[in-house]
């Protein structure tokens, strides 16, 4: 796995609650808002999201309820929880952080100093 | 593959679930299915639902690593060989190789055919960790069995005395070409280990598998001041520490493994390591009142215990948020 893809999935519990502060979603709700909001970019697969829902259920980020879908399928939809909610605001602060450092590295002026 | 085909896939790797914790886990991701099928904005391929949903035994791994179904799998397979299988071994090679009363650690046919029937189990019983391990995850039992058998290897080599090199070699030393054999092979798993710490680290499996090298140090040291005629009267236990080490350790093999292994939260899995390290360091340590000199040494494991728990609990708390 490759560093970007790394910090990809290392990032993918915090995406997911940023979705989830604004409504409780189900599983292929949650993918889709994702890949729409970056156009595309955050394009996961079922095999990942739904491992890392659950994870982030059992440690108490989220809570799943199962409600009546269209038909006779039922939907397990995520909520998120005040824990959830405090992990983002803490994440977000700290990925923030995280990239102002990584770009003010990257792109802060090349000087030469010339040995004399 | 189409919808069906997956869900069958996904739940023949969903063995080890209760049936009705696979029934909402197949129903959860049929869902999925059906929301992708009746979305007007997705129509497409078959391969493009193929490619979105990922490989069902990927999806079936990721979820077994989160629920971890066959936790009791790992307790078991720490529990059984201690408790039963090894003591029965001892029990059939004294039967099959009785005691004559003349050697017990050199070349007694027992002793020397029992330490290669515990490294061959062992041997299995990291085969199981790893092969378990590649399927949901079993770092903690992986992290159990090798040292333990690193450490059988070793104390083949050592106890017995059969080093092609040691200073006076003797009827039972191996050839130059066995002793190489082990050297390599106890360089590998070594090796092996160290590489697989650094990848996991993680302060309580590194502690697990340091635990028993830091254990047999006093032992260890203990037998080489023997050798070199370090105590007076010999290393003598007591009669009542003999009884209660018999009791305890029946006990304390039970016990940590259930709190470490069926436990999901860090504590109690601490404290399973806890149980594991101290009533054998706090026993030697009554009895090192006679051996200062000694008390150093069996307090290392309870040590380690108790300063990995520390890093672990600041480790814990500097992590960004997001990624504990």
């Amino acid at each position: 796995m490759t560093d970007i893809q790394q910090v990809r999935k290392g990032s993918t519990p915090l995406l997911i609650l940023r979705i989830l502060a604004e409504q409780p979603l189900h599983g292929y709700a949650i993918m889709r808002e994702l890949e729409r909001r970056s156009e595309g970019y955050f394009n996961m697969t079922a095999a990942l999201l739904y491992p890392t829902l659950h994870q982030m259920e059992q440690d108490g980020l989220v809570e799943a309820n199962w409600e009546a879908g269209s038909g006779q399928r039922r939907r397990k939809v995520y909520v998120i929880t005040p824990r959830g909610q405090e992990q983002l605001q803490q994440g977000q602060k700290e990925w923030q952080r995280f990239f102002e450092q990584l770009f003010g590295v990257l792109n802060h002026p090349a000087k030469c100093q010339r040995a004399e | 593959m189409n919808r069906q085909e997956y869900l069958q896939r996904l739940q023949a790797e969903l063995k080890g679930f209760s049936a009705e914790e696979q029934a909402e886990l197949i129903e959860e991701i049929a869902a999925h299915f059906d929301d992708s099928q009746s979305d007007p904005l997705q129509q497409g391929s078959e391969a493009r639902l193929e490619r979105e949903m990922g490989r069902p035994e990927d999806l079936g791994r990721g979820l077994k690593a989160v629920h971890r179904p066959k936790r009791w799998l790992d307790y078991a397979l720490v529990v059984v060989p201690e408790v039963i299988v090894f003591p029965l071994l001892s029990l059939l090679m004294a039967l099959i190789f009785p005691f004559k009363g003349v050697e017990l650690t050199h070349g007694q046919a027992s002793v020397y055919w029992g330490i290669r029937m515990v490294i061959l189990l062992e041997a299995a019983l990291v085969g199981a960790s790893l092969w378990l391990d590649r399927r949901q995850g079993a770092k903690g039992l992986l992290f159990f069995w090798v040292p333990a058998t690193w450490l059988s290897i070793f104390s083949l080599c050592y106890r017995e005395n059969r080093w092609q090199w040691r200073s006076t070699p003797n009827a039972f030393s191996f050839e130059a070409l066995e002793s190489l054999f082990w050297l390599a092979l106890l360089a590998v798993i070594a090796a092996w280990l160290v590489y697989q710490l650094w990848r996991t680290r993680d302060p309580l499996l590194m502690t697990l598998a340091l635990l028993p090298f830091l254990s047999v140090v006093g032992n260890l040291a203990t037998n080489q001041m023997l050798l070199a005629g370090g105590f007076e009267n010999g290393y003598t236990l007591p009669n009542w520490r003999i009884g209660w080490y018999f009791g305890l350790a029946q006990v304390v093999t039970v016990v940590w493994p259930a709190l470490f292994y069926l436990f999901r939260q860090r504590p109690v899995r601490w404290l399973g390591l806890f149980v594991h390290a101290a009533p054998f360091a706090l026993m030697n340590l009554i009895a090192s009142l006679r051996y200062p000199h000694l008390i150093a040494l069996w307090s290392l494991p309870v040590l380690l215990v108790l300063a990995s728990w520390l890093v672990d609990g600041l480790s814990q708390q500097r992590k960004p948020a997001i990624t504990r």
